[in-house]
């Protein structure tokens, strides 16, 4: 065990022994973690990104709680609501609709099986590092019109703090709902913390699920989590992942087509500037027949920033007639920013359809030269160069709410205003 | 309106244009023909601006406030924004630029520049409609993205939509005409023609002389390795026409 995990797992092992009851999920979460430490770029899903430097300052448990201002973050409807400052649940700033069902679960009753064969450390300190679970359900055949948001803010007292917060979404059949999941801070740029969530989305029988998740960090924080989707039977899942936020971030979608007539969608655009490093983890596994994905990710990067795109889609024995796109798009906008970006088909059946590709560029002199032909300002143009490309992503964006509301995100990138909100 | 004087310009090391000498005055057409290869598409984007063109010798002198002011040290959009247009031969798709939006960017932009006030949404979409009727553009073009998986037709009209809406001094039309049935050919000179006036200007770049049954020219110019070798007027045309470059060039 090295010194930079070891504070963590005191300071967390100090935690389970003030809980009121035992967990054994926890300690057990807690003892794996402390074996297999935090990841290295030795690891293949790790290649490309270095997480331990960012973690040597000790980032401590339980931030103190705060208020905040919280309208810019939010797209005004009578929706539901959820929101946590600095990790805490702040119940009077939440609204419940009817339909949809969202409580915060004390631990016991309520934490989930520890999985033996979990080898993610980032899952293992999330379960071993939870004071409290969300468990959201929408009713068979319940139609949520208005868009769920689920706000995670963090305050200038976050500096120096962590936090863990694990959503357990079910969907059941023939229900629809709409997520807007968003990280985000309100201090400095400054402010070095982690946020490491866990959403957990079963999508239930013929119903349909669109899950936007926006991460709007502060430029020394690191957002290290993951969204796994179980999607079932003829069964519909839109995810969209839009990072401009964070110093390093990294997010694993972890997405399986269960059952026949599944359908997934697993599309994002991040855009970074500065030093900022975003690696993109996406596993698509279609575990039957007959179930379909799409992904398209685009990524625009400046300055030194650093992109990683994994994109692998496994297609299991059983799982013939099926049919799979993958797409990476990427504009390098600096001489210094740079991408790595990988697809990974794990394809063991015979009669599929799967395809994929990758591409990288810059923006193109014609068309810079075309618009400023029409007395648009060189900025300018690159500007609307650079929000065409990424409204291509944007616009699989189903909820018009939504998608207006993280357009107006893409604005703010595109105007270095991150932080200044 | 513009003064051309022994201009120079290379692109990629190759020089293209070799002493072009020619004046435009306000309300006067000029049509630049000449065989493939002659220099006239580099002759129109380096008027526009083009960075890939480098002028090594010569100048550009143009109309700004009633005074001839040198414009090669200018950017692309600040001439544009003095008033010169230059309608591509090959129109660029921007994919996720909705067309509409880019519109009123240019339009704006170039009304700031002239002291006017810019359009909301709702004044420029009204501001359109008879631009629209007039190239017989449907209103559903104004919402897909910039020229992209439009027909060849399409984004010649899009161009000539641009060219009516911006108003300029003078409009360069780069090959317009190449790959327009008589319709939509007809189509662009109307909108060609709604802009003529004593105050404006239009520099025909083409290589045929059907484009001018619809549009009159004054003048007419053959550019052949990089130099005017041959002015005229519009019978020039038809005489081009009946017995081709070769004659000129030997």
């Amino acid at each position: 065990m090295n010194d930079v995990i070891k504070n963590y797992i005191d300071e967390n092992t100090d935690y389970h022994k003030h809980l009121e009851g035992k967990f054994p999920q926890m300690e057990k979460a807690l003892k794996k973690l402390s074996e297999i430490g935090f990841p290295t770029k030795k690891l293949e899903n790790w290649k490309y990104t270095n997480v331990t430097p960012l973690l040597k300052d000790h980032l401590k448990l339980n931030a103190p709680l705060d208020t905040a201002d919280i309208e810019s973050f939010l797209i005004k409807t009578d929706g539901p609501l959820m929101v946590f400052i600095n990790g805490h649940f702040i119940e009077e700033k939440s609204v419940s609709v009817p339909g949809l069902h969202f409580k915060v679960k004390s631990l016991s009753n309520s934490l989930p099986e520890f999985d033996e064969s979990s080898e993610e450390s980032f899952d293992l300190l999330n379960l071993s590092s939870l004071n409290a679970l969300i468990s959201v359900k929408v009713g068979k055949d319940t139609l949520i019109e208005s868009p769920l948001q689920i706000l995670h803010l963090s305050t200038e007292k976050m500096n120096g703090y962590r936090s863990h917060s694990r959503v357990e979404i079910k969907a059941e059949a023939y229900s629809k709902l709409d997520i807007l999941e968003t990280f985000a801070h309100l201090g400095k740029k400054t402010d070095h913390y982690l946020v490491n969530p866990l959403t957990n989305i079963k999508v239930g029988e013929g119903a349909k699920v669109e899950h936007i998740k926006a991460g709007l960090d502060s430029l020394s924080s690191l957002n290290i989590g993951k969204v796994k989707a179980i999607i079932g039977k003829d069964a519909f899942f839109n995810s969209f992942t839009f990072t401009i936020g964070g110093k390093l971030g990294r997010n694993n979608l972890d997405v399986s087509l269960a059952e026949n007539g599944a359908e997934a969608h697993v599309h994002g655009v991040f855009a970074l500037g500065q030093d900022q490093h975003c690696d993109i983890f996406s596993i698509i596994d279609h575990k039957v027949a007959h179930t379909n994905s799409e992904q398209l990710f685009k990524g625009l990067l400046d300055e030194s920033a650093h992109g990683v795109f994994t994109g692998k889609i496994i297609v299991n024995p059983q799982a013939q007639l099926i049919n799979s796109r993958q797409a990476s798009k990427n504009l390098l906008l600096s001489k210094k920013a740079r991408i790595n970006t990988r697809p990974i088909l794990e394809i063991y059946a015979d009669d599929v359809k799967c395809s994929h590709g990758a591409t990288i560029g810059q923006l193109n002199e014609n068309e810079i030269f075309y618009l400023e032909s029409r007395g648009i300002p060189k900025e300018k143009a690159q500007r609307m160069l650079c929000q065409g490309f990424a409204q291509e992503g944007i616009n699989t964006i189903s909820n018009p709410l939504i998608k207006e509301k993280i357009t107006g995100y893409f604005k703010i990138y595109l105007k270095g205003q991150l932080n200044e909100l | 309106m513009i003064e051309i004087k022994n201009l120079h310009a290379k692109v990629e090391g190759n020089e293209i244009l070799k002493g072009i000498e020619l004046t435009i005055n306000p309300g006067e057409i000029h049509a630049i023909m000449g065989p493939n290869g002659s220099g006239k598409s580099t002759l129109a984007k380096v008027i526009a601006g083009h960075p890939s063109y480098e002028v090594t010798a010569g100048e550009i002198n143009f109309d700004i406030n009633g005074k001839m002011v040198s414009i090669l040290e200018q950017e692309p959009y600040e001439r544009a924004k003095e008033g010169i247009f230059l309608g591509f031969q090959y129109p660029i798709e921007i994919p996720g630029v909705n067309n509409v939006g880019f519109l009123r960017e240019a339009f704006n932009s170039i009304c700031t520049h002239q002291g006017a006030k810019g359009m909301d949404q709702k004044e420029f979409k009204e501001f359109l409609k008879p631009k629209l009727e007039l190239l017989e553009i449907d209103d559903s073009f104004l919402d897909r993205s910039v020229n992209e998986g439009f027909s060849g037709g399409e984004k010649k009209k899009n161009e000539i939509l641009q060219m009516v809406v911006l108003n300029p001094k003078l409009s360069i039309l780069d090959e317009t005409d190449s790959g327009l049935d008589s319709d939509a050919l007809k189509i662009v000179a109307k909108g060609v023609n709604s802009l003529k006036s004593k105050y404006t200007s239009t520099i025909l770049v083409t290589h045929y002389q059907r484009l001018l049954n619809y549009i009159q020219p004054d003048f007419i110019h053959v550019l052949h390795d990089g130099k005017i070798i041959k002015s005229g007027g519009k019978e020039l045309a038809l005489e081009l026409e009946a017995k081709g470059y070769d004659w000129l060039i030997k």
